[in-house]
């Protein structure tokens, strides 16, 4: 009889207790689903304004087109092809320009890295390198290459160069000592201790370059063709200006912030294919990320 | 104080001989003092002192991590392709981007032995620390006792003649530290590797050791050299006999004057 009676409060207490569980992921679901849902409720709500402040008169239309009309603008520039050709423009010299700096910026921050004397000789340099304004250095490069497509992606390879070679750099300095100690301890030397330490010590930050790069070189690639280009989105967004044309300069400048935002994505998602130690999840702890 | 005999019997793992060692810098530091030392083969040496008595340096230049200034170090221990000495330090000695199976096969991989022998051996070496089942969590998955662990396994794995530990134990908390305590005196009965262990705990160093080398404040000197008369196998059960209360008793005396000297008391 007892036997029955602590089975049954051993089964209403499983009960409670899988309905307590239960409670707690339907309020974790309902939280985040509201988060998405209001992040998505404010460009609309801030578009929706917009489109009828220009209807009725509140906002200039001829200077803030509706998004309505941006749209149909944007929609008739993908079937006549132009806005391709300005996308595919920027996009070659944004990749070309991106490849090469981070390549070169990675290599000779490794070098600068592993190498004192390398280190010695070009860290300074760098440093007060790093702080001109790299589109200072379009006229120069214009000079040298004349109007081709050299200076305009050197530009771009130049501001990115910097980012990732001083980040690069930053990621092996800043390996934890005891890891080196461990490292030396076990024999790692050479080869093996820049492929099975310093390398895998240095990503996060070699990544973290990139981001940053990466939104720096959208900046630089646009303010290029704003003055020395006659295609691609810059340009675009330069002679809708000039021709006082604003529903196509507003399909350049969406066009351009998508551009952005598919390359940081891009960049994060190498990140996680890079790092998985970093992103592979622990136990979950509440406050974190909630 | 042992003295070293001329002649080097092949007994002795390690023969250390007036070794000093001054860290040259801003404001020159002196760690060691005239070190005289032989470690036998097979024993399980345990080093206690003061906070900054130089314990650690005088395991790093054990292990060839560090030269000493004057004195002469002798390992006697074969040389293979696997480093003579397998460390474990105290905390963030194991590698993040690499899952457990591949921290415990490091020391392997770095003396190029093959993939799947390493690999052999780590699968070993963890099921001994009982961590099977965690071969491809990354360390930050785990726990900190999980985490030394790994360390510890990477150390027996790499298949050295001796381990030299810093403080492996240090960080973690009392009950899990009791625990590992007892599984690395049955890992090491096991093995009958040279050891040599820098702690802080008397009850850790009677409880593991065959002998206990107590240094003075810094510059670090060699005060007592004991022997732990408690047979093998050991377990926390020693810590019950009045003759482990006694040695504790002397050691902290003779420790005692060395940490209020090391403190800036007199």
């Amino acid at each position: 009889m007892t036997t029955s009676l602590e089975r049954a409060l051993q089964e209403r207490h499983t009960t409670a207790l899988d309905e307590a569980v239960r409670r707690e992921h339907r309020r974790h679901r309902r939280l985040q689903a509201r988060d998405t849902a209001l992040a998505a409720l404010t460009p609309l709500l801030l578009l929706l304004a917009w489109e009828s402040a220009a209807r009725a008169g509140a906002l200039d239309s001829r200077l803030f087109t509706p998004p309505s009309e941006i749209l149909a603008e944007g929609w008739e520039m993908v079937v006549d092809g132009e806005l391709w050709i300005h996308t595919g423009a920027t996009v070659a010299r944004l990749a070309a320009g991106f490849v090469l700096g981070a390549v070169v910026g990675i290599a000779v921050g490794l070098l600068m890295g592993v190498s004192r004397p390398i280190r010695a000789a070009l860290g300074p340099t760098f440093t007060a390198l790093y702080a001109l304004p790299k589109i200072a250095i379009l006229p120069l490069l214009l000079l040298i290459f004349g109007l081709t497509e050299t200076p305009k992606v050197l530009s771009v390879a130049i501001s990115v160069f910097f980012v990732v070679q001083i980040n690069t750099l930053a990621g092996i300095v800043q390996i934890d000592g005891r890891i080196l100690e461990a490292a030396r301890a076990y024999r790692a030397t050479g080869w093996n201790l820049f492929r099975y330490v310093l390398l895998p010590g240095a990503t996060p930050s070699i990544m973290t370059g990139l981001r940053v790069s990466a939104g720096m070189a959208v900046i630089v690639v646009t303010a290029v063709e704003f003055v020395a280009s006659n295609n691609g989105l810059g340009y675009l967004i330069w002679n809708s200006w000039q021709l006082f044309q604003p529903q196509i300069m507003f399909v350049g400048l969406i066009t351009v912030s998508l551009i952005g935002a598919l390359i940081t994505g891009l960049v994060i998602l190498l990140e996680r294919a890079l790092l998985p130690w970093r992103h592979a999840s622990g136990p979950r702890r509440k406050g974190r990320k909630s | 104080m042992t003295t070293a005999p001329s002649a080097i019997p092949s007994t002795d793992a390690f023969v250390v001989r007036g070794v000093s060692k001054i860290f040259v810098g801003d404001t020159p530091v002196h760690a060691l003092d005239d070190i005289t030392l032989s470690l036998k083969t097979g024993s399980f040496t345990c080093i206690v002192g003061p906070s900054g008595c130089g314990k650690s340096t005088l395991l790093r230049i054990l292990g060839e991590l560090e030269t000493p200034t004057v004195g002469e170090v002798r390992n006697n221990l074969p040389a293979g392709r696997v480093p003579r000495s397998a460390f474990v330090f105290q905390e963030h000695g194991v590698f993040p981007w690499f899952t457990v199976l591949q921290n415990v096969a490091f020391g392997e991989q770095m003396a190029s032995v093959g993939k799947r022998e390493r690999e052999e051996h780590a699968r070993h070496w963890i099921a001994e620390v009982g961590l099977t089942g965690f071969e491809s969590a990354y360390p930050h998955q785990l726990s900190g006792g999980m985490r030394q662990r790994i360390a510890i396994a990477r150390a027996f794995a790499t298949g050295s003649p001796s381990l030299l530990m810093d403080e492996p134990l240090g960080a973690l908390d009392a009950q899990t530290r009791i625990l590992m305590q007892e599984q690395l005196v049955s890992l090491w009965e096991a093995e009958r590797k040279t050891v040599v262990l820098v702690t802080h705990s008397i009850e850790e160093a009677l409880l593991l050791g065959d002998q206990i080398v107590v240094m003075s404040a810094r510059p670090g000197r060699i005060k007592d050299v004991l022997d732990v008369p408690f047979g093998r196998p050991r377990s926390v059960e020693i810590e019950s006999d009045p003759e482990f209360a006694r040695m504790r008793q002397d050691i902290w005396e003779s420790l005692r004057d060395e940490v209020q000297a090391s403190l800036g008391f007199s």
